[in-house]
């Protein structure tokens, strides 16, 4: 190709690249284009910057550079907040995702029977999913009081102690770990959905080989089941290093109720290093990032799609 | 004309401009509705934490400065009544400050350290309106920071000893009195405790909690959290510690306070107003002495090895940001002088013996209050007040409170903390 060709070709692409079908298109989606750059990938920027950087949002200095020190004050074992904030919210993962999945297969496959009047059931199971946070906290707050909470009410009737479920430090998780399963009605419609697109097939073919209510549902509900598990494991995942707003209302003794996303706030805006708090929100994006990846690569070995393990 | 597809192309080239139009202006929305000055006075802001009420009678005090600075400038309150100082410091952070707001003197150094608040040092020592002589002393120097004033308090509450009459009557106990000491108030904690058959406590003798502050408890005896020149926190210092573990028996061997549960769950406060409590430390001008439905009494504190309460004050401080420090000091001013004439107790000697005629109800009240106002000291705030405030609750008084911990380990746990904090802001 000689250079007149060259040029040519340039000016054809450059003029493919600004017709005017183009020029429309971004026109169309740049409200959102301008929204996601303003509003997400602009603060998402600024963050990993302010993140090397000691800045107090009340101070009229500008954030001062000091490289890797964030990091390194969370990981050098100086800030025993930081750690005792991760091993709470890993806990409260490791407890309530797996419970959560349970809970919700369980009730998933309770409620998925074709009976009369079910629906009543199922909006009743989902209801608590719809509800602001905030006001489940408020609730909870009165369902766990020590006094005269209905919880300890039911623990009195049944001739067992009270506990004081946010005011002794060994409760307080536990107490996160209920409210997280109150609201499991959203896993659970999902998973209806998906036990109701089973194939009927499957079991008519698994009965006439002789398998039993357990082996149908090992053999074929779950292996069915799985990729709507493995969605709802990964946003469970995510949402439990992600919990603060319930956090902030219910409380609970000490800093028992210490989960990561709560200190980051408070690091922010109680303690003022804007800077420390943007490197501890950066290092839970590569907690997550991690734990995600890994499922995601775990997920050849136990998840099957279309009657199908994915092979890659 | 169609597109390659087939479809019509006249609407969406139409479309297109039309759509970059609405951008546009969308876009330019935040410009034109940025408030300028187009001509008229500056508008001054004004940051309050108070509900709708204390907002209500604000108003009348603005409106006032306003009508006296007619032309000058144009006072501007905003109420922030929820999370007051998290949005305070996101309006800094977004170059937003109201030109004065109200802090709590705790925060003064944090706030002074950064730069934040103004410096008023020069401009109150010369100002003829202001005789600090006629200020407490501990108003003046819970307002400097750096041998600097940044502020003068707006008013100064003193804990005094509330109690509760009838549960006294019925303990056949004699009021507290400006004689009581600490063993006698011990003596009558016992005594006003009552327990059910089961051994379970239906009323106490006092509460203890994050409130009241646990200075009281430390002064009184001597003691102090940090050194004079407040480089070095005190907490393991005899006296201190003493405090402390007087503390940790009335509250985990005589067992004369509900337990922190039971406190973190229904509050000081109504604790105190259901009846339930006999001796409550309050702020002075608290309206525990008219809780319906109660007979309550007004005491000072009883007496230790020094007369000591702790006072909380609120201040009034100009933002380092305004862009119209001398007329944001005039309003300062004058919003001063409004307050100190509205909330009791104002921080000035003149005023403060006038007390019951800025509040008629605190009249019975009012040798009490100004005998405590003589002894009353303020919080001495350090630059991590925050981290401070969290590691005391964390490390010393939970424990304590909850009896987890004895207090002179808590206190010597503690310490380090303390010592560590001071250390990275020296």
């Amino acid at each position: 190709m000689n250079t007149g060709e060259k040029r040519r070709d340039l000016a054809g692409t450059i003029r493919r690249m600004f017709r005017w079908e183009w020029v429309e298109a971004y026109v169309f989606i740049s409200p959102w284009l301008v929204g996601f750059t303003v509003f997400v990938l602009g603060p998402m920027l600024f963050s990993l910057y302010l993140s090397f950087t000691r800045y107090d949002p009340r101070s009229v200095d500008l954030p001062a550079w000091v490289g890797l020190d964030n990091y390194r004050y969370a990981f050098d074992n100086v800030d025993e907040k930081f750690y005792r904030s991760l091993v709470t919210t890993g806990v409260y993962a490791a407890v309530s995702i797996p419970l959560g999945l349970v809970a919700s297969l369980a009730l998933a496959l309770l409620l998925a029977r074709d009976l009369q009047g079910i629906g009543i059931f199922r909006t009743i199971f989902y209801l608590p999913a719809v509800l602001p946070t905030i006001a489940v906290g408020m609730v909870f707050i009165w369902l766990f009081n020590t006094e005269f909470g209905l919880v300890n009410f039911v623990l009195q009737q049944l001739h067992l102690p009270a506990v004081d479920w946010l005011g002794d430090p060994r409760s307080v998780l536990p107490s996160y770990v209920i409210v997280s399963l109150w609201s499991v009605g959203g896993n659970m419609m999902v998973l209806i959905a998906a036990i109701k697109g089973i194939p009927r097939a499957l079991y008519e073919a698994a009965i006439i080989d002789g398998a039993g209510t357990w082996q149908r549902f090992r053999h074929v509900t779950l292996p069915q089941l799985s990729f709507v598990l493995f969605f709802n494991l990964v946003t469970g995942i995510i949402g439990a290093f992600q919990v603060f707003d319930i956090a902030y209302v219910m409380g609970g003794t000490g800093d028992r109720n210490l989960f990561y996303v709560l200190y980051v706030y408070q690091a922010a805006w109680s303690r003022h290093k804007m800077g420390y708090a943007c490197a501890l929100a950066w290092v839970l994006f590569g907690i997550v990032l991690a734990i995600s990846s890994l499922v995601m690569k775990s997920s050849p070995l136990w998840v099957y799609y279309e009657g199908e393990k994915r092979t890659s | 004309m169609t597109s390659a597809s087939g479809t019509p192309r006249t609407t969406t080239r139409r479309a297109g401009p039309a759509f970059l139009g609405a951008l546009a202006v969308l876009l330019s929305l935040p410009i034109v509705g940025c408030d300028g000055e187009p001509g008229g006075p500056p508008r001054l802001r004004f940051a309050t934490w108070f509900g709708t009420r204390e907002a209500a009678e604000m108003a009348p005090i603005v409106a006032a400065i306003n009508a006296r600075n007619a032309g000058r400038f144009v006072l501007e309150m905003i109420t922030i009544p929820d999370a007051y100082l998290t949005k305070i410091d996101t309006m800094m952070a977004g170059g937003l400050a109201p030109d004065l707001f109200l802090l709590s003197a705790e925060y003064l150094v944090s706030y002074a350290s950064v730069g934040a608040i103004a410096d008023l040092d020069d401009r109150i020592r010369r100002d003829p309106t202001i005789d600090l002589a006629d200020f407490y002393p501990s108003a003046i120097s819970a307002s400097t920071c750096r041998g600097r004033l940044h502020s003068l308090p707006w008013v100064m509450m003193p804990i005094v000893l509330y109690f509760n009459k009838d549960l006294f009557d019925q303990a056949r106990e004699p009021y507290p009195d400006a004689t009581w000491d600490w063993a006698r108030f011990a003596v009558a904690a016992r005594a006003l405790t009552k327990r059910d058959g089961s051994g379970r406590a239906a009323r106490w003798g006092f509460v203890q909690h994050t409130w009241p502050p646990y200075l009281i408890w430390v002064w009184q005896n001597g003691g102090d959290v940090l050194s004079a020149d407040g480089k070095r926190p005190t907490l393991t210092d005899p006296r201190t510690v003493e405090a402390l573990s007087f503390l940790d028996r009335l509250v985990n061997v005589d067992g004369v306070t509900p337990s922190a549960g039971t406190v973190s769950q229904l509050g000081v406060n109504e604790l105190f107003k259901s009846g339930r409590i006999a001796m409550f430390f309050g702020g002075s001008s608290d309206d525990h002495d008219r809780t319906p439905g109660l007979r309550v009494g007004v005491a000072e504190l009883p007496k230790g090895r020094v007369r000591a309460t702790f006072a909380w004050m609120g201040h009034l401080v100009v933002s380092s940001r305004t862009r119209h420090p001398d007329l944001a000091y005039v309003a300062w001013r004058e919003l001063l002088e409004g307050f100190h004439r509205w909330k009791i107790v104002a921080p000035r000697r003149s005023l403060a013996r006038q007390l019951e005629r800025f509040e008629p109800r605190k009249a019975a009240a009012r040798s009490v209050i100004l005998a405590s106002m003589d002894y009353s000291r303020p919080v001495r705030g350090v630059v991590e007040q925050t981290d401070w405030d969290g590691f005391v609750l964390e490390k010393l008084l939970l424990p304590v409170l909850r009896g987890e911990e004895r207090a002179d380990r808590a206190a010597a746990v503690t310490q380090r903390k303390l010592e560590r904090i001071l250390e990275t802001t020296r």
